[in-house]
């Protein structure tokens, strides 16, 4: 088992102006599932090379096991990298490919052949020993792909985008399987991300990143309930703000007063921050308001309103079940549970 | 029905490729293409090599010889050992082309740099311009440095017209080429040596076939360059063709220009199956 920190990460291209990874520290544990999110561009493929011994780091430390590997090559990491297009090597075929770690490591061939056979029984491609990688599909690809990693038994698993070519149904059963495999081999594994979702039903824990920087680094609940940012919000779907001024346990806005939990955010200009789904439609008399209806969209388990409070465009999710009160153009009523407002410093 | 369809021992049913067969018929057609344009007009100089005589109307010689082939075959007449100068310095220009190549090739078609279209100008130039419209300052060049009359002189002067296709083709097969691939396989565990030999080598070499074919073949019928820097000391192949084509003696030269030809045909069957379709040997700067 092996826990992966890295420390101040920079990375700066040849030839390129700005850091494409900036100041990273990140603690993986041993065996952790992490997904390393962002948008497109933001350095996570960079970081993952890093971790892999791809790429150069031109500042900052990589330590497996509190061990410093900056300058241990890759085939000497133990630390392995699928990659986003697969790249199975085309003129090999499916067994040749799975078997080449073990190849390099000089494993006898009647033993590679034993394992390759195991690995295609793991990834449910049996009997696929003699295909050549553009007889499969883009599923099958990205599974011997994996599989090709992991018959090596590396010590550190890295995915970049393992999901992201394929389509949705597909996409759901290599979820599954990375999962299955995460938990049997219990090899600590860093995967790259996109899409917020993804990283939710994944991950142990979610590393943010923007522009090279790290934004967030917690367990997925951390990312919904207690947004470092307005920007790590709105990365997670929700943009219910609201700008006012602390005092103590209450913030005062343009449209009113609201009762705060106490917290450490000091006294002063704040952004006040609530999930759609804990908005409460209705006046209970205590933290309530009135606020236009924009628009109403019934998505079958749920409704969804559009909802104008002060200067902002609010989501709301409410029952399916809607009542003439909540039809579009009208003036409701809503409240925020104290328990549920998140405050944030401007 | 379909011939290429087969069982393996999985069981699983295993095709041969459309894209397979696709090149298969290219490469037939390749092959065609070599015996119609060049083996079929080989045929009246066969003819020529063992004729005695042979006058105007008549359809085949009058009288056939095997004198041009005893005349080829006897030490004295050097043609042998012109024929082996001519495979010396066309492999020495072939393998020092591969070593220069390749890198240059790889910079070119990979990596963006400032200059580059000055550089391609440059190593395209000897493709445009005459060898003829710069030798003469070469010449100069070779005498100063000991390289005239000898035949390192001449191996050099032969990389001018030939480096430039051996570098083409290295760059158009770069310019498709993943450098990830051989990321995958470090990650994997090959050590950089043998992820050249397992990864690398296998994707670059159709274009080395190819780079080296035109570079040999180049190098092979060079005649000006070779005279000019050679000084009539180094006797190649096309320098006897030449003196002979013009003496008048028409089976000699026909017997010559056989084995002067032999070694295209031979290289050119060799790589057929990478002169087709996309082997990627073919390929040019490539887009980047
Ligand atoms: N080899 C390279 N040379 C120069 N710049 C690079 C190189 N690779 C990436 N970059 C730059 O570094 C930044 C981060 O790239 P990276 O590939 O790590 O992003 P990413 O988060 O993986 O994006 P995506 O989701 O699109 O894959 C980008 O601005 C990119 O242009
Ligand atoms: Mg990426």
């Amino acid at each position: 088992m092996t826990d992966v920190k890295l420390r101040n990460l920079e990375k700066v291209y040849d030839g390129a102006s700005e850091p494409s990874v900036k100041n990273l520290s990140l603690d993986i544990n041993a065996g952790e599932l992490v997904a390393l999110l962002g948008p497109s561009g933001c350095g996570k493929t960079t970081t993952l090379k890093m971790v892999g011994g791809l790429h150069d780091v031109t500042s900052g430390e990589v330590l497996f096991n509190g061990v410093r590997v900056n300058d241990i090559r890759p085939e000497k990491r133990e630390a392995v990298m699928v990659y986003q297009n697969y790249l199975l090597f085309p003129y090999m075929t499916i067994e040749d490919n799975i078997g080449f770690g073990l190849k390099m490591r000089h494993v006898d061939k009647k033993e590679i052949k034993k394992r390759v056979g195991e690995m295609l029984s793991l990834v449910r491609l049996e009997g696929f020993e003699t295909r050549k990688p553009a007889q499969l599909s883009g599923g099958q690809k990205q599974r011997i792909a994996l599989a090709r990693a992991l018959i090596i038994r590396p010590k550190i698993l890295l995915l970049d985008e393992p999901l992201s070519n394929l389509d949705a149904h597909l996409r759901d059963e290599m979820r599954e399987m990375i999962l299955k495999i995460h938990k049997s081999f219990g090899v600590t594994t860093i995967f790259v991300t996109h899409d917020q979702e993804e990283a939710v039903l994944l991950a142990d824990r979610i590393a943010l990143m923007f522009n090279g920087e790290l934004h967030q680094y917690g367990s997925p609940q951390e990312f919904y309930e207690k947004p470092v940012s307005k920007k790590v919000a709105a990365f997670f779907g929700n943009e219910n703000f609201l700008a006012g001024v602390k005092t103590g346990a209450t913030v005062k806005t343009e449209i009113g007063d609201f009762d705060v939990e106490k917290s450490d955010v000091p006294d002063g200009k704040v952004t006040i921050v609530i999930r759609p789904e804990s908005i409460v439609l209705g006046d209970t008399g205590h933290n309530s308001f009135q606020a236009p209806i924009n628009r109403r969209i019934y998505m079958g388990t749920y409704t969804r309103y559009d909802v104008r409070v002060g200067g902002n465009a609010w989501n709301v999710i409410g029952d399916p079940n809607y009542t003439e009160e909540y039809d579009e153009g009208r003036n409701a009523s809503f409240s925020l549970p104290k328990e549920k407002i998140w405050i944030l410093e401007e | 029905m379909s011939q290429s369809a087969g069982l393996s021992k999985t069981g699983v049913i295993k095709k041969q490729s459309h894209k397979q067969r696709q090149s298969n018929v290219m490469r037939n057609i390749v092959l065609l293409g070599i015996i119609v344009g060049v083996i079929l007009p080989m045929i009246p100089q066969l003819l020529w090599s063992f004729s005695f005589r042979w006058y105007f109307p008549s359809l085949l010689p009058t009288e056939l010889s095997s004198r041009a082939w005893v005349y080829v075959a006897n030490p004295n007449s050097k043609i042998l050992e012109s024929f082996i100068v001519s495979l010396i310095i066309a492999l020495s220009v072939t393998a020092i082309g591969i070593v220069v190549g390749v890198p240059a090739g790889k910079a070119l078609g990979m990596y963006k740099f400032r200059g580059k279209e000055l550089i391609e100008l440059i190593i395209l130039a000897p493709t445009i311009v005459p060898g003829l419209a710069v030798i003469m300052g070469i010449q100069i060049l070779f005498i100063r440095f000991g390289l005239s009359d000898n035949i390192v002189g001449v191996i050099i002067v032969h990389l001018l017209p030939s480096l430039p296709y051996m570098i083409i083709s290295m760059a158009g097969v770069f310019a498709n080429y993943d450098p990830q691939f051989e990321e995958q396989a470090r990650s994997l565990g090959a050590n950089a040596i043998k992820t050249f030999y397992y990864i690398t080598l296998p994707v670059i070499f159709p274009g080395i076939v190819v780079g080296a074919m035109f570079t040999f073949l180049i190098s092979w019928s060079q005649y000006i360059l070779t005279i000019m820097v050679g000084g009539g000391r180094v006797i190649t192949l096309p320098v006897l063709l030449f003196s002979f084509a013009g003496s008048g003696d028409n089976a000699i030269a026909s017997a010559l220009s056989i084995i002067f030809v032999l070694p295209a045909i031979v290289i050119l069957i060799v790589t057929s199956k990478y002169l087709s379709g996309k082997s990627g040997g073919m390929g040019g700067f490539g887009s980047i």
